[in-house]
C-alpha cells in the first residue's frame, strides 16, 4: 500500500510538472485562456468587467477587449508600445490599488502576449460597437453553425461527430474504434434508463443482424417508462427538488411534493417540450387561466402541479419563530432560494451574487435581481405570507372531488347529529358528556381523508405592491429604491419585451401575469434568452451522457464559467434542440447515435499524452454508475426491483447505528431510488455515500468521489449482502461440488456485469470458489460452498467492472 | 514540489480540473492538495533565520513555523451565557430587577424583562488572575493555559444561521465548515482514520445536524465523519457476523484480482487505482478505528481525570478522552457536539448552566491538562465556543435570550497565548466593545495558527475562488494578539 501511495503521489507530481512544463514551452506566446485571462480576472475586471466598466473598457470578454474602451483600442496586436493596456500597466498606473500589484512575471506575460499577436482576440473590425450586450458568447443570439469538414472522410458520420472529429484532428488525434455490442448495450441502457439490460435484451441485441439494430435499441430505451425515472431525476436535482422544507433543523415534510416529481417523470417520458416544462414551472397557474376546482382537465392539473418548481426552495416559514425581523428574513430566504434555482437551472447564471450589490463579474445589476424578485413577489408576498402547508390549490376530476366532498360532509353531519343528541344540559353536564364522547368523535374524525385534489402549487396571493424595494446590501431592514418586475437588462431586446398581462377574468383567481410574461420572454423562439436557455439545457444533457459538459460548469455559463471545450458543437446542439421543438429525446438520439458516443473507452497512447483529461473525447469516458443506478442495479441483479411508478415517497428512517435506510419490510422498500424519501437531512446512506445530493439549493452536476466509506458499504452493508445472497439463488443448481462452476460463474457475470467472464476472470473466480469454502471452517460443506458463492457474488457487486460503465 | 494554491477558476477547458482530480481520492491524497501554503511557509521559515523569517504568505505578522497540527473543537450548541461563566459584570447586580438603561436587540421581543444578575460568584484564578465563575472550578485549574476571548461578536441571532456563520462563514446552508477547510488544506497524517471526526452525543444530533460538519462544495473527502458510540462507530465498519477473518481476506484477495484484471484494460486510470487502494484503507480502518476508540489501555488516573468514574461526567469525559486519542493518532480535526442545543437557556438559565457545567467542566479541563502532560498541547488547538451569547436581561422569569453582539470563548494550545484574556464587553456584558473579534476574525486566526492563509486557502466555486472567510466582504482579519 505504501508503494501504491507513492505511485499516486508520483503521478500527481508528474501531471503537475507537466502542466508547469507546458507553461514553459509556451514561452513564445502565452496562452490567452490559461495565462492572460487569469491575470485579467484577478487584477482588472473588478473595475473593467462586464458591469458598468470603467472607461467603458471591458476586459472580461475577448470581443470587448478587441473593441477597446472610450479611449480607443486597448490592445494593438504585435505592438505593446502602441497598446494603451501595456502603457498603463508598464507605467504602474494600472491596477491602481497598490495592495494588489501585478507581479513582474504577470506583466511580462501580458507584454509578450501582445507582442506575439494577442492571440485569442477576434479581429477588432468584427468586434463591432453595437453588440456590447452580447460580448460573451452565451448571451449572443443563436448562430446556427454548420458542421465542419473533416479530413478523414472515409467514414461519413453525423453532425456531432464532425465537430468532435475536427477538434481531435486539430490536435492530430482521431475518434477511437467502436465499442463492442455487449459494452454498448450496457452503456446505453444505464445511460438512458439508469438500469442494466436484462439477459434477454443483451442476447437479442448481440444477435440482431439488422443494420439498424442500434437505432432500434435507442428507440426501445427512449420509449421505456424507466427513461423518465432517470432523466426526470436529473431535472429534479437541477430544480432543487426535495421532500422536505429544510432551512431549520426540523426539515419538515413536504407530503405532496411527489406529485411534482411524478409530473416531471411523466413529462420526460412523454417528451414534453422542454420550453413547455419551463413555462409550466414558472407560470403553469397563469397559463391555466385560473382554472381549478372540480372538473379541472388533466392537462391543466399538470400545469398547476408544475408550479411546484417555484416551491422547491428551502422554506422554514412553517417553523419560524423569534422576532419579526427574523421571520421576515426567513420569508425572504424563500424568494432568494427560488431566484437562485431559476438562475442556476435555467439561465446558467450566478444571479444570487447580485442580491447585495451589482454582480462583480457578470453584467447583472442589483436592480436586475430585484426586478426578478418582483416577478415572484405577488406569489410570495412578504406582507401576505402563506406558510408552505397552507399554500394549496384544489383541482381534480369532478367525480373524485365530489365523492370526497360528500364523504367529508357526511362526517360533518354525523358529528353534528351526535352533538345535538348528546350535548345538552348545564355547562358542567355538557363538559362531562364531551369527555365521554371524545373517543367516539375521534373515531369518526379518523375516517376523514385528505382532499385528493390538493396540489402544492403556486398562485399569486395579491397584486400589491406593484413595486418592491431593492434591499441595500441585501439587508431586510434597509429597503431602498423601489423597482417593478422586469428581466435582466443585458438580455433585454426590443423585439422581446417583458410585458405582464394581468388577468382578473376568473373570480377569486386574479393574477398579475408577471410569471407568465417571464416564461414567454424566456422561451420566445429565436430570442437571446431562449438561446441561453437552450445552451444551458443542451449542455446539461451532454454532460449527463459524457460525464462532463461541453461547458464544465453547467450551473454557470457566464463570464466566470468554464470555457466550452467545443463551442460550435454546443451552439449546434442548442439550435437543434430548438429546431426539434425542444425535444429532449431528439437530442438524446442525436448524441447517442454519434460515433463519439459509440466509441470504445479503451485508452490509446497518443490521446492519453495529448489530451489526458479526455476533453476532446478521443475515447468514451469510463464513468462510475451514479448512486441511484448502483442501488437499483443491485436490486435488478437480485431480481427484486419493484418497478411500480409514482405515488408518495417510500419513507426512509435512521436506524440505531445511524444508517439512513429503508426498512426492508416497508411496502415499496425495493422500488427505484427516485421514489425513496428525498429528505434534505436524511438521504439514504447507501445513496449518499455514492454522492447522491442532499439538496440545499440545486444540484446540476455531481462530483463522483472515491472514499473508503464506499468500500466499507460494499463489503459490510446488509443491503449488498442480501442482494448477493438472493443473486446466488438465480445462478441455477450446482452440478456437483468438484469445482465445475463455469456455468454459474458466467451466469453471475452476465447478471451483474452484462457479459460472460473473461479467461482471467474465470480462472480467478474458479480458484476463489475452490479455496473460499475452507475459510469457513465451522460450516459443513454445502453451507460453506453456499457462503463462498455469496461472497463471490458480493465481490462482483463491489467490483469496478460492475461500478463502472465502459 | 510547489503547487500554486491560488489558481484561476477553470478558465481553460483543457486545464486540469483540480476539483475533479482531488475530489476523487481518499483523504490521504487530498493533503497534497493544497498544502502549498504550508509548504511555502514552512519552507521559507526554515530557509530564513530560525523563527524570524518573514512569511511569504502575505500574513500580517511574522511567526515562526506554525505549531498547530490539529484542532479539537468542543462545540457548545445553543449560546452559552457569557455573564454567568466567563465575563463577570457587577453592574448586573447593581441594576438587577431594573429596566435595562438602553436599547437591546432581543430575539423574543415580547418576553424581554429587566436586568438579570448572575447568581454565580466569580473570583480570580491562576497566576494570570483570570476571573471565572464558580461553575467552572476545573477550567479554573487550567486557566493559565487558556486564551480567553471576551469580545466575540457574530451577525445572526438565529441558531441555525449563527451556527453556519461560525462554522462556514456565511448564513447560507451548503458551505464547507472550518474542519473541512482545515482538512482540505492540510490533509491527514493517518490515512487509516478519517481526517475529520465528529463525536456527537449518543442522544442525538445537534441543531442543524450534519450541516455542522458538511464539506459543502469542497471534495467529499473533506467532510466530517461522525463516530457513533456502540460497536459500529463508523457506518458498516464491522465485518458481518459469520464472515471469518480468513474469509474476509479471501474476499479482498479475489476482489483485488478482479479489479486488477479490469484495470489492465484501463491502465493508469487514477480513479480505478484509488478505488482499489480504498479497499485496503477500508480494511485497515476496520482495525484502526476500534483501536483508536478502545479506552482499555488508558490508566485509572487518566480515566479519573476525565471523570469516567462519575456518571455525571462519564459520557462527555469519554468523548474528550477519545478526542485526545484521535489527535494522538494523526486525526486533523475532531469536533464534539451536544445533542439539540442545551445552552439555549430561554428559561431556567441558572439551573441549566449548573447541570451543563457539572457534565462538561471537568472533562474539558482534563483534556487540556492531558494534552499538556503528553506534550501534545503545543501542536493541538482546543477551541471551546458556542454560536453566540446571551442577553443581560431576563427572558420570562429566569431565562436569557440570544445575543449576537457579545459572547465569550476560550482556546488553548497550538500557539495561542496562554493565560491571556482578550477584549471586553460593555459594563452589562451585552456588546463587545474592546478589541472586538468577529467569528470571521476567529476563523482567520485559527487557520493562521495552522499555517494556512485565510485569503489564499481557496476553492473554485460559482465562478470565483471562494474562501472560508470571504475577507473582502466580511473584513476578516488576523488577531495577532491571540497568538504567541
Amino acid at each position: 500500500m505504501i508503494t501504491y501511495t507513492k505511485r499516486v503521489v508520483a503521478v500527481v507530481a508528474l501531471l503537475l510538472w507537466g502542466a508547469a512544463a507546458q507553461g514553459a514551452w509556451a514561452d513564445a506566446a502565452p496562452s490567452f485562456e490559461r495565462e492572460i485571462v487569469p491575470i485579467l480576472r484577478a487584477h482588472c475586471i473588478k473595475c473593467h468587467g462586464p458591469n458598468k466598466p470603467k472607461a467603458k473598457l471591458n476586459l472580461a470578454s475577448p470581443r470587448a477587449m478587441a473593441r477597446g474602451g472610450e479611449s480607443g483600442p486597448a490592445i494593438v496586436a504585435g505592438r505593446p508600445a502602441d497598446s494603451l493596456l501595456w502603457d498603463q500597466v508598464s507605467k504602474g498606473d494600472m491596477p491602481p490599488r497598490p495592495e494588489e500589484p501585478l507581479s513582474a512575471a504577470d506583466k511580462e506575460s501580458l507584454r509578450r502576449w501582445i507582442e506575439r499577436g494577442a492571440l485569442g482576440l477576434p479581429d477588432p473590425a468584427q468586434a463591432g460597437p453595437t453588440a456590447a450586450t452580447w460580448d460573451h458568447w452565451a448571451f449572443a443570439p443563436p448562430s446556427h453553425p454548420r458542421p465542419p469538414a473533416v479530413r478523414d472522410a472515409r467514414n461519413p458520420r453525423g453532425p456531432v461527430d464532425a465537430f468532435i472529429e475536427r477538434a481531435l484532428e486539430d490536435r492530430g488525434l482521431t475518434l477511437g474504434p467502436a465499442a463492442g455490442r455487449a459494452t454498448l448495450i450496457r452503456r446505453l441502457t444505464f445511460d438512458l434508463t439508469g438500469l442494466p439490460p436484462s439477459l434477454a435484451e443483451i442476447r437479442a441485441f448481440a444477435g440482431d443482424p439488422r443494420p439498424d439494430a442500434y437505432r432500434r435499441l435507442v428507440d426501445r430505451l427512449l420509449a421505456s417508462p424507466r427513461y423518465g425515472e432517470r432523466w426526470g431525476k436529473l431535472w429534479l436535482d437541477a430544480s432543487g427538488y426535495a421532500d422536505s422544507n429544510g432551512y431549520f433543523s426540523a426539515d419538515s415534510d413536504r407530503a405532496l411534493s411527489y406529485r411534482y416529481r411524478d409530473y416531471v417523470i411523466r413529462a420526460f417520458n412523454t417528451d414534453r417540450p422542454l420550453d413547455q416544462i419551463v413555462r409550466e414551472g414558472l407560470a403553469g397557474d397563469e397559463l391555466a387561466g385560473g382554472r381549478r376546482g372540480p372538473g379541472t382537465p388533466p392537462e391543466v392539473i399538470d400545469q398547476l402541479v408544475a408550479t411546484h418548481f417555484l416551491r422547491n426552495s428551502q422554506d422554514g416559514t412553517g417553523e419560524s419563530d423569534g422576532n419579526p425581523d427574523e421571520v421576515k428574513a426567513d420569508k425572504y430566504a424563500v424568494l432568494e432560494g427560488t431566484a437562485q434555482i431559476i438562475g442556476t437551472s435555467l439561465l446558467g447564471l450566478t444571479i444570487q451574487c447580485a442580491r447585495c450589490h451589482d454582480h462583480k463579474f457578470e453584467p447583472i445589476t442589483q436592480e436586475d435581481y430585484y426586478r426578478l424578485q418582483a416577478i415572484l413577489y405577488p406569489a410570495f408576498n412578504i406582507e401576505h405570507w402563506v406558510k408552505p402547508d397552507e399554500r394549496m390549490i384544489i383541482a381534480g376530476p369532478a367525480a373524485l372531488l365530489l365523492r370526497w366532498e360528500a364523504h367529508d360532509k357526511a362526517i360533518d353531519a354525523e358529528l353534528a347529529a351526535l352533538r345535538r343528541s348528546f350535548v345538552t344540559g348545564s355547562d358542567a353536564q355538557k363538559k362531562a358528556k364531551e369527555e365521554v364522547l371524545k373517543p367516539v368523535i375521534e373515531k369518526i374524525e379518523s375516517r376523514r381523508r385528505p382532499n385528493p385534489g390538493r396540489i402544492a402549487g403556486v398562485v399569486d396571493v395579491s397584486a400589491d405592491p406593484p413595486e418592491i424595494p431593492i434591499l441595500v446590501r441585501g439587508g431586510y431592514r434597509t429597503p431602498g429604491r423601489k423597482v417593478g418586475p422586469g428581466v435582466p437588462a443585458f438580455l433585454a431586446d426590443p423585439d422581446n419585451p417583458y410585458r405582464p398581462e394581468p388577468r382578473t377574468a376568473v373570480p377569486g383567481s386574479s393574477t398579475t401575469g408577471r410569471r407568465a410574461a417571464l416564461a414567454r420572454w424566456l422561451t420566445k423562439p429565436g430570442s437571446r434568452p431562449a438561446t441561453l436557455l437552450a445552451r444551458v439545457l443542451a449542455n446539461r444533457i451532454w454532460q449527463d451522457h459524457f460525464g462532463t459538459g461541453i461547458v464544465a460548469t453547467p450551473e454557470n455559463l457566464g463570464y466566470t464559467g468554464a470555457s466550452p471545450s467545443h463551442p460550435e458543437l454546443l451552439e449546434f446542439l442548442a439550435a437543434e434542440l430548438v429546431r426539434s421543438g425542444w425535444s429532449t429525446k431528439a437530442l438524446h438520439r442525436m448524441i447517442v447515435t454519434s460515433a463519439a458516443y459509440r466509441q470504445s473507452s479503451a485508452p490509446r497512447a497518443l490521446a492519453e499524452r495529448i489530451d489526458p483529461d479526455n476533453r476532446l473525447l478521443g475515447r468514451y469516458p469510463l464513468r462510475r454508475l451514479d448512486a441511484e443506478s448502483i442501488r437499483d442495479a443491485m436490486l435488478v441483479a437480485s431480481a427484486e426491483l419493484d418497478d411500480r411508478p409514482g405515488g408518495p415517497y417510500v419513507p426512509t428512517n435512521r436506524t440505531d447505528s445511524g444508517e439512513v435506510a429503508v426498512d426492508p419490510s416497508t411496502p415499496g422498500a425495493r422500488r427505484r431510488s427516485v421514489y425513496l424519501q428525498q429528505r434534505r437531512t436524511q438521504v439514504a446512506s447507501m445513496l449518499e455515500v455514492f454522492d447522491a445530493p442532499s439538496i440545499v439549493v440545486t444540484c446540476t452536476r455531481r462530483q463522483p468521489s472515491t472514499v473508503p466509506l464506499q468500500s466499507l458499504s460494499l463489503l459490510n452493508s446488509d443491503f449488498v449482502a442480501a442482494c448477493a445472497a438472493r443473486l446466488v439463488e438465480r445462478l441455477g443448481p450446482e452440478r456437483d461440488d468438484c469445482g465445475q462452476d463455469d456455468d454459474r460463474i458466467d451466469r453471475a457475470f452476465l447478471l451483474v456485469i452484462g457479459r460472460t467472464a473473461t479467461g482471467a476472470e474465470r480462472i480467478a473466480a474458479g480458484r476463489f470458489l475452490r479455496e473460499q469454502p475452507a475459510r469457513y471452517p465451522g460450516s459443513a460443506r454445502p453451507e460453506s460452498r453456499r457462503r463462498a458463492f455469496i461472497d463471490f457474488c458480493q465481490m462482483l457487486l463491489a467490483s469496478n467492472a460492475f461500478l463502472y460503465i465502459e | 514540489m510547489t503547487i500554486e494554491t491560488r489558481e484561476p477558476p477553470d478558465s481553460s477547458p483543457f486545464a486540469m480540473n483540480r476539483r475533479a482530480f482531488l475530489g476523487q481520492y481518499a483523504w490521504a491524497i487530498s493533503s497534497l492538495a493544497l498544502a502549498s501554503l504550508l509548504d511555502q511557509e514552512r519552507g521559507h521559515s526554515r530557509a530564513g533565520e530560525a523563527g524570524t523569517g518573514a512569511l511569504q504568505s502575505g500574513c500580517a505578522i511574522a511567526r515562526p513555523r506554525p505549531r498547530a497540527k490539529s484542532v479539537i473543537c468542543l462545540f457548545q450548541h445553543g449560546g452559552p451565557s457569557q455573564m454567568d461563566l466567563f465575563d463577570p459584570k457587577p453592574a448586573l447586580s447593581k441594576y438587577h430587577g431594573k429596566p435595562y438603561p438602553g436599547t437591546l436587540e432581543v430575539h423574543f421581543d415580547k418576553q424581554a424583562g429587566n436586568v438579570l444578575e448572575s447568581p454565580f460568584r466569580f473570583r480570580p484564578h491562576g497566576s494570570s488572575g483570570t476571573v471565572l465563575s464558580e461553575l467552572l472550578p476545573h477550567i479554573a485549574g487550567v486557566v493559565d493555559e487558556l486564551t480567553l476571548v471576551r469580545s466575540m461578536s457574530t451577525d445572526s441571532v438565529d441558531h441555525e444561521t449563527a451556527l453556519r456563520l461560525i462554522h462556514t462563514g456565511k448564513i447560507l446552508a451548503g458551505r464547507p465548515t472550518l474542519g473541512s477547510w482545515v482538512v482540505y488544506g492540510l490533509g491527514t497524517e493517518n490515512r487509516n482514520l478519517p481526517a475529520y471526526v465528529v463525536l456527537g452525543e449518543p442522544d442525538g444530533l445537534p441543531v442543524d445536524g450534519a450541516r455542522n460538519w458538511s464539506s459543502g462544495w469542497l471534495p467529499a473527502s473533506c467532510q466530517g465523519t461522525p463516530f457513533r458510540s456502540g460497536d459500529s462507530p463508523v457506518l458498516h465498519l464491522r465485518t458481518p457476523p459469520g464472515v471469518t477473518r480468513d474469509a474476509r481476506a479471501g474476499q479482498l484477495g479475489f476482489l483485488d484480482e478482479l479489479n486488477r484484471i479490469h484495470l489492465n484494460r484501463h491502465p493508469g486510470h487514477h480513479e480505478l487505482e484509488a478505488r482499489i487502494a480504498n479497499f485496503e484503507v477500508a480494511a485497515a480502518m476496520q482495525t484502526s478505528v476500534p483501536e483508536a476508540l478502545d479506552l482499555a489501555s488508558e490508566s485509572e488516573t487518566t480515566r479519573r481525570m476525565y471523570g469516567l468514574d462519575d456518571p455525571t461526567t462519564r459520557e462527555y469525559g469519554t468523548r474528550c478522552l477519545l478526542a485526545r486519542r484521535l489527535v494522538e493518532r494523526g486525526v486533523r480535526f475532531v469536533q464534539l457536539f451536544l445533542s439539540s442545543q442545551p445552552w439555549d437557556t430561554h428559561d431556567k438559565n441558572a439551573q441549566t448552566l449548573r447541570s451543563l457545567c457539572a457534565r462538561t467542566d471537568k472533562p474539558s479541563a482534563a483534556l487540556v491538562r492531558d494534552l499538556r502532560q503528553r506534550g501534545l498541547l503545543d501542536e493541538t488547538i482546543v477551541l471551546w465556543t458556542g454560536e453566540f451569547g446571551r442577553l443581560p436581561v431576563s427572558q420570562g422569569k429566569d431565562g436569557r435570550d440570544h445575543n449576537r453582539h457579545g459572547f465569550s470563548l476560550w482556546l488553548a494550545g497550538g500557539g495561542f497565548k496562554p493565560g491571556y484574556t482578550h477584549g471586553a464587553t460593555d459594563e452589562f456584558g451585552y456588546k463587545a466593545v474592546e478589541k472586538v473579534v468577529t467569528v470571521y476574525d476567529l476563523q482567520a486566526t485559527l487557520l493562521h495558527a495552522l499555517g494556512l492563509d485565510h485569503r489564499k486557502l481557496a476553492f473554485p466555486h460559482e465562478g470565483r475562488l471562494d474562501t472560508l472567510t470571504d475577507a473582502e466582504v466580511t473584513k476578516a482579519k488576523l488577531v495577532p494578539e491571540l497568538l504567541n
